[in-house]
């Protein structure tokens, strides 16, 4: 077994607190990815498992063992830097022998398994080589085989792509995933990419100022965010978010308004005494559907009329800008768009595709009285 | 070459002979079998002899101050760079409680001028706190008071600082120890910085004139520098004698810079460009 577990977690560097009570378990075999923003703690989170730091308070299960206060080398894990972190004064063949040769494996049997790593890995033309005369990629597959080699119970990951250019990042993340899927080793990955994160993980945990904001496979982070930021920070182009108020109207309708545009809601929320609140409406851009022209009745129907003001054409797409009374909605349209800067169009909000959150930011349940 | 660039190679010249034209001086002299007046130096060579080297070999004995300061500087430098090495490492990669304390307490004993530390530790040397011993005429009390130096800590302290903290953190994942750590991944990394200290800490131990004269007081312990102040006293050896044992009193030092040049260059320019 090799499940790893965080109960109530905390960190503190001189006294600012960069992990705050954060639990997660990632089950035996599973790649669960670390996402966040920059200083969110997702690497602290990391190096607190790794146990090149070690928790203020909580405790940190690698398998059955309580592994809070036992140093790296008796946790059983191994760790692929952001930097690759080889040795520059090794070989890649010494390097990847390093951790077999402290841990007292015979020469024989470590040059046998050093040999078998780098034939899985396309190595074995460089073991003779130095750090300093491979590509990126060929570094990245070293630092890879570094952890590989020790058959170690859990494998963490920091960043390893962001080093490399982007056609090599899609190749490699295909090799990790690969890997994963041959070994079945349990993994743990940081990056602050979200398709890095979507394309790989088994499951996420988002994190933010230090706590997990959300945790669920990706499907779950991209179908139904717990909240504004996962909701922003999950998906590309970011979901649009627009500002305005949920109240009731005359003929008993949920209404999302602003100051100038006002759009009828097909859910189910309780408001207080029938009173407006604050909310956010979102939706993802390859979501949004463009029609040409102006709605017939406007606020009525699950519609915002609104006018094209840039276009930009990606290659397979094309992200069309759209001003509208609720604020500016970007929509995605295959790369034969027919819009023109300046059409009048209307973005169509498939019911199902909609997410409300609250004033606080949280995910309105849309059959809930949440707001009560 | 062409007349814009005379000037250029006139100053070169000047400079070539200002710093080199002692050496040459002294070379000339030490090779030359004539009688000299006291005080002089031949610029060209007259009757080349190894006669100089002969006598100060065998009557004056220079063999005996070439194996004290052979001693002395050989198990020194090595001291000094071992432990300059471990302090270095302690101070640049480990957050230890009064590391700022330890840091000023090292470079205070760079404030103090031999001459005024000369007598303490002469009575120091002369009765070891706690051990009570006496290292005063022996090799060993020549030794132990350079085998500290701030100047190699220092410098060896800021290359450590470069080496990233991941290659240690690697090593720690790895499985290593904290002297697997130092031995194997630090200071491999820092080769270049520990043969420029390892030549700096050469050409001050073999330098030292204060501590051997305090230390020694016999004159089978004494070493080059020692010797060189008591044999120009000797009246009766002839002026290109004593030319030819300061030549060998300088010899070791331009030996050893010359066969670790490359990684004493090295070194200074890594600090340049890193630090």
């Amino acid at each position: 077994m090799s499940a790893v577990s965080l109960r109530s977690v905390s960190k503190s560097f001189s006294g600012a607190e960069v992990i705050r009570d954060v639990s997660v378990e990632i089950a035996d075999g599973e790649f669960c990815v670390l996402v966040g923003p920059s200083g969110s703690g997702k690497s602290t989170l990391l190096r607190l498992i790794a146990g090149l730091e070690e928790p203020n308070a909580g405790e940190i299960h690698i398998g059955a063992r309580d592994v809070t206060h036992e140093p790296p080398k008796k946790r059983d894990i191994a760790m692929v830097f952001q930097s690759y972190a080889l040795y520059p004064q090794m070989t890649v063949r010494d390097n990847l022998g390093f951790g077999l040769r402290l841990a007292g494996v015979a020469r024989t049997e470590a040059a046998q398994k050093v040999e078998a790593v780098a034939e899985m890995l396309g190595l074995t033309a460089l073991l003779a080589r130095f750090p300093r005369e491979l590509s990126g990629g060929q570094r990245q597959r070293v630092a890879m085989g570094r952890a590989i080699v020790r058959k170690p119970a859990v494998f963490l990951f920091d960043e390893p792509l962001s080093n490399l250019d982007a056609a090599l990042r899609v190749q490699v993340r295909g090799e990790i995933v690969d890997m994963h899927q041959r070994l079945r080793t349990t993994a743990v990955y940081v990056t602050h990419d979200q398709v890095e994160a979507m394309s790989m993980g088994d499951r996420i945990v988002v994190l933010r100022n230090g706590q997990v904001e959300q945790t669920g496979t990706p499907h779950e982070l991209y179908q139904r965010p717990a909240n504004r930021f996962v909701a922003s920070f999950i998906g590309s182009p970011a979901m649009n978010l627009l500002e305005g108020s949920l109240s009731i109207d005359a003929e008993g309708a949920l209404t999302f308004s602003t100051g100038q545009g006002r759009v009828a809601l097909p859910f189910e929320v309780e408001l207080v005494d029938g009173v407006a609140v604050n909310a956010t409406l979102g939706l993802r851009p390859e979501h949004c559907l463009l029609r040409p022209g102006a709605s017939a009745t406007g606020a009525q129907h699950s519609a915002i009329d609104g006018k094209v003001i840039c276009l930009e054409f990606t290659g397979a797409d094309t992200l069309v800008q759209v001003a509208t009374p609720f604020g500016q909605i970007t929509a995605i349209c295959d790369d034969r768009s027919p819009w023109q800067r300046g059409d009048a169009v209307q973005v169509q909000l498939p019911h199902d595709r909609l997410h409300l959150f609250d004033a606080a930011g949280l995910r309105l349940p849309h059959s809930n009285p949440c707001l009560a | 070459m062409s007349w814009r660039s005379l000037p250029r190679w006139i100053f070169y010249t000047l400079l070539l002979i200002v710093f080199v034209g002692p050496f040459w001086a002294f070379a000339v002299t030490a090779f030359s079998g004539v009688t000299l007046q006291p005080g002089r130096l031949l610029l060209w060579p007259e009757a080349l002899t190894l006669e100089n080297f002969h006598y100060a070999w065998v009557k004056s004995q220079v063999w005996r101050y070439l194996l004290n300061s052979l001693i002395v500087v050989t198990i020194g430098t090595v001291l000094q760079v071992s432990v300059s090495a471990l302090a270095a490492y302690a101070l640049a990669r480990k957050r230890f409680r009064g590391a700022a304390a330890v840091s000023l307490l090292i470079l205070s004993t760079m404030m103090l001028p031999e001459e005024v530390i000369a007598i303490p530790l002469y009575i120091v040397l002369g009765d070891l706190p706690l051990l009570n011993i006496s290292l005063l005429n022996t090799h060993a009390g020549m030794i132990l008071p350079v085998v500290g130096w701030a100047f190699s800590i220092f410098m060896l302290t800021e290359f450590m600082k470069k080496v990233p903290p991941e290659l240690e953190e690697a090593a720690r994942v790895d499985g290593a120890n904290e002297w697997q750590i130092f031995w194997v991944v630090i200071l491999p990394l820092v080769k270049p910085a520990l043969g420029s200290v390892a030549v700096f800490g050469f050409i001050m131990i073999w330098d030292q004139y204060l501590l051997p004269l305090i230390v020694a007081n016999r004159d089978d312990l004494y070493t080059l520098p020692v010797a060189l102040a008591t044999v120009r006293a000797d009246e009766t050896m002839p002026p290109a004698v004593f030319v030819a044992i300061t030549l060998i009193a300088m010899a070791p030092s331009i030996l050893i810079y010359l066969a670790m040049q490359k990684a004493f260059n090295r070194g200074l320019l890594m600090g340049a460009v890193k630090g």
